[in-house]
């Protein structure tokens, strides 16, 4: 149950940003993360990393907010937390975590968005995982996955190979048996992100 | 003290707390009443789609669906006029949810889908004429068999099919036990107490206390606004979702309501038996 | 009634008192406190497990869509600065950075006849009103890879007719952009090498389901690449 004053302030924000305009521009506290997000993660001894597109995506969505150092600072604590969650499942890559596993890193991707009236979301049709914020405004849309150093494709658990979901073919990811999961620190980023932007906005 | 009157508060302790756990008792058994008669039961479910509009609504989003699938798979909207309708929709999701909630595994049955859809693909092609390979096509008819059962399932269903089963199982027995233990706990309150006015004081205690819990839960989810504020991707789940709130929120006021005019009821009763107990003082 | 042990037992005559309230109340009370901590200790891990998320965001099942484009006059003045490289650069907070599934653009390829609006993001809606950039890419004067997709029986179908030297126009709100095609290539959708996206220049890659007309899924794509030939870089930090 929210406050009622959270609630208008929701729907002003609803109402402001219908149309999102925000200033370009990325800034040092920005920065920060975006260099975090592109280090490496250490699975099962091979350096793998979160994909150009993902990093891609969260300075996209940066490019509409303004992140204080504070913000960045949490974020960036986020995000350590998140590899080292990764990187304790004992999996080579997202998809050969257990099903406890992708349920517990889901769950945090939710807790992680609740303080923001954020959404997670999964599609089972086309596989991918949608992260909204409070005035439903898409912050990042992806199959998760990671990949290795020298880039290229990624395998499934269904041992079909994804992009990511770079590529569509109607919109929806060319991937129709992808698994569902989140890659905890990106997305917790994105998510950390929109909180610390939401909260700068209200 | 007197030994009467310890005896007095120990037997007045003992019979607060009897009357304690019935009212706990009795509100469990209206949670698993609820759950039965809402949220486990088949027919509840059916009812519910019948109410929200959900196979019409769901019949539309595969259309748009497919209608996407075809723009970039070279089929104009219009073919999928007779590839999607609802009465088809209807009767698999029926299916579906008998599989389920008769415990086999929530497997779809697209096979009918598929064929009609085989069917018309292949007379469209005969009839513009229009180039098509054959390994492009069925992996066209394979996408858009994906996209037909992926928008059947209920997600729900899926992760919570444990719990629900567990549930159904569970609750009535839950039931019974409770209401048995009920009933002993209303014969100790009677045959403990010498006067029996004071057996109904308890009773009233009890069915008050339900009615003011059940009437927190009742305001709580009426503020809460149901689930209005629920995030799922399908819009006819989301209906289906707001209806299902709308009906817990007056199935509760209703047993909110019963328990208020059941304690009305216990009260006066004990205090028609006391003033008859001081009238013959 | 009334003695005991020479104690004047004292009864009360009046019907009701506070503890006819207070009672119930305490009662409810311990209820509410119980079937909370069963509630939470089981139904917790059930929630998440679920996936249910509740948000008092507006619920948006619409096809509708936000467009900020306002084009810009050929031979309007635009705010600059000089950049890091010493060429004059947008002014970074003069530019309005579009949100996902804003339309924020045209891109027009005469002489393919393709014209139609430019979407951020590329999901259905998008895709259904014109064609939509990548999210995981960039928008034109960001110097990086632009990513573009069309369904190839509506807006993109001209570029069946694409050929190397052609150019291409994309107009926003913060300017209009030149590019000329370099070449055209067929490959698989899940080809990682078709397209850079961790480029540090700016380019500019199109692509639709091949082959064009024909009936059918197919796994294969036509790629477009084109490189930038005229208009201002946005200020980078």
């Amino acid at each position: 149950m929210k406050k009622i004053s959270a609630i208008i302030v929701a729907l002003l924000i609803v109402a402001i940003s219908a149309v999102t305009a925000f200033a370009a521009g990325i800034n040092d506290n920005e920065q920060k993360v975006l260099d975090e997000l592109k280090t490496s993660v250490e699975m099962q001894g091979v350096e793998m990393n979160w994909p150009a597109a993902y990093v891609n995506q969260a300075e996209n969505y940066f490019n509409t907010i303004d992140m204080t150092s504070d913000q960045a600072e949490q974020i960036i604590a986020v995000i350590r937390s998140g590899k080292t969650q990764l990187e304790s499942t004992g999996a080579k890559n997202i998809a050969e975590c257990t099903a406890e596993q992708k349920k517990e890193l889901m769950s945090s991707l939710t807790k992680v968005m609740e303080p923001v009236n954020g959404t997670a979301s999964f599609d089972n049709v086309s596989g991918e995982v949608a992260l909204k914020s409070e005035s439903g405004e898409v912050i990042f849309k992806a199959v998760p996955t990671l990949v290795a150093k020298d880039g290229g494709k990624s395998v499934d658990v269904n041992g079909k190979t994804t992009d990511g979901g770079v590529i569509k073919i109607t919109g929806a990811s060319a991937d129709m048996l992808s698994f569902i999961l989140i890659g905890a620190a990106a997305v917790s980023v994105i998510a950390g992100g929109v909180f610390f932007a939401v909260r700068k906005r209200i | 003290m007197s030994n009467k009157s310890v005896k007095k508060k120990v037997r007045n302790v003992v019979f607060s707390v009897l009357s304690f756990v019935l009212a706990l008792f009795l509100f469990m058994n209206m949670i698993c009443v609820f759950t039965i008669a809402y949220a486990v039961n088949e027919n509840a479910w059916i009812d519910l789609m019948n109410a929200s509009n959900y196979y019409a609504d769901k019949t539309e989003e595969i259309k748009n669906k497919l209608i996407v699938l075809g723009n970039a798979g070279g089929l104009k909207p219009e073919f999928f006029e007779n590839v999607v309708d609802s009465i088809q929709v209807t009767n698999d999701t029926r299916a579906y949810m008998d599989a389920y909630f008769h415990g086999n595994d929530d497997v779809i049955d697209h096979t009918a889908f598929r064929q009609n859809f085989k069917s018309e693909l292949e007379r469209y092609i005969k009839e513009n004429n229009a180039k098509a390979d054959d390994t492009n096509v069925e992996y066209l008819v394979d996408t858009a068999e994906n996209i037909y059962s992926g928008s059947l399932e209920i997600p729900l269903f899926k992760s919570l099919s444990d719990y629900f089963k567990s549930v159904g199982r569970i609750a009535p027995i839950i039931i019974t036990v409770l209401s048995l233990l009920s009933l002993v706990i209303v014969l100790i309150l009677l045959f403990g107490n010498k006067w029996k006015h004071r057996a109904f004081k308890y009773y009233y205690f009890a069915c008050a206390g339900t009615f003011l819990s059940l009437f927190a839960v009742a305001v709580f989810i009426t503020v809460a606004g149901g689930f209005q504020n629920i995030v799922l991707e399908s819009r006819a789940l989301y209906n289906m979702a707001v209806s299902f709130g709308t009906s817990a929120i007056i199935a509760f006021w209703a047993f909110t309501a019963f328990f208020l005019i059941v304690s009305f009821t216990l009260y006066f009763v004990y205090a028609n038996k006391r003033k008859k107990v001081f009238a013959t003082d | 009634m009334s003695e005991h042990n020479g104690h004047r037992h004292k009864y009360n005559k009046k019907l009701g008192g506070k503890s006819f309230l207070i009672l119930p109340i305490i009662f409810c009370f311990g209820i509410l406190l119980i079937m909370f901590a069963a509630v939470s200790a089981t139904l917790g891990p059930v929630g998440s497990a679920a996936g249910i998320v509740f948000s008092d965001a507006e619920k948006n099942y619409s096809t509708e869509y936000n467009n900020i484009f306002v084009p810009v006059k050929e031979d309007e003045s635009v705010d600059t600065v000089t950049g890091k490289d010493g060429k004059p650069a947008i002014k970074a907070d003069t530019v309005v950075y579009p949100g996902y599934g804003v339309r924020f653009g045209e891109i027009s390829i005469p002489d393919c006849k393709v014209k139609c609006p430019l979407f951020m993001g590329d999901d259905d809606i998008s895709l259904k009103n014109g064609a939509g950039v990548y999210y995981g890419s960039f928008i034109p004067g960001y110097g990086g890879t632009i990513l573009i997709a069309g369904h190839n029986n509506t807006f993109f179908n001209g570029l069946k007719n694409a050929k190397a030297g052609q150019e291409i126009t994309i107009r926003t709100s913060y300017g209009n952009y030149k590019y000329k095609i370099s070449k055209t290539e067929i490959k698989d959708s899940l080809d990682t090498s078709a397209y850079d996206l961790s480029a540090d220049y700016e380019n500019l890659v199109l692509y639709t389901c091949y082959p064009f007309d024909e009936v059918g899924l197919t796994s294969k794509r036509l790629f477009v690449y084109a490189d930038l030939t005229d208009g201002i870089q946005i200020e980078k930090n």
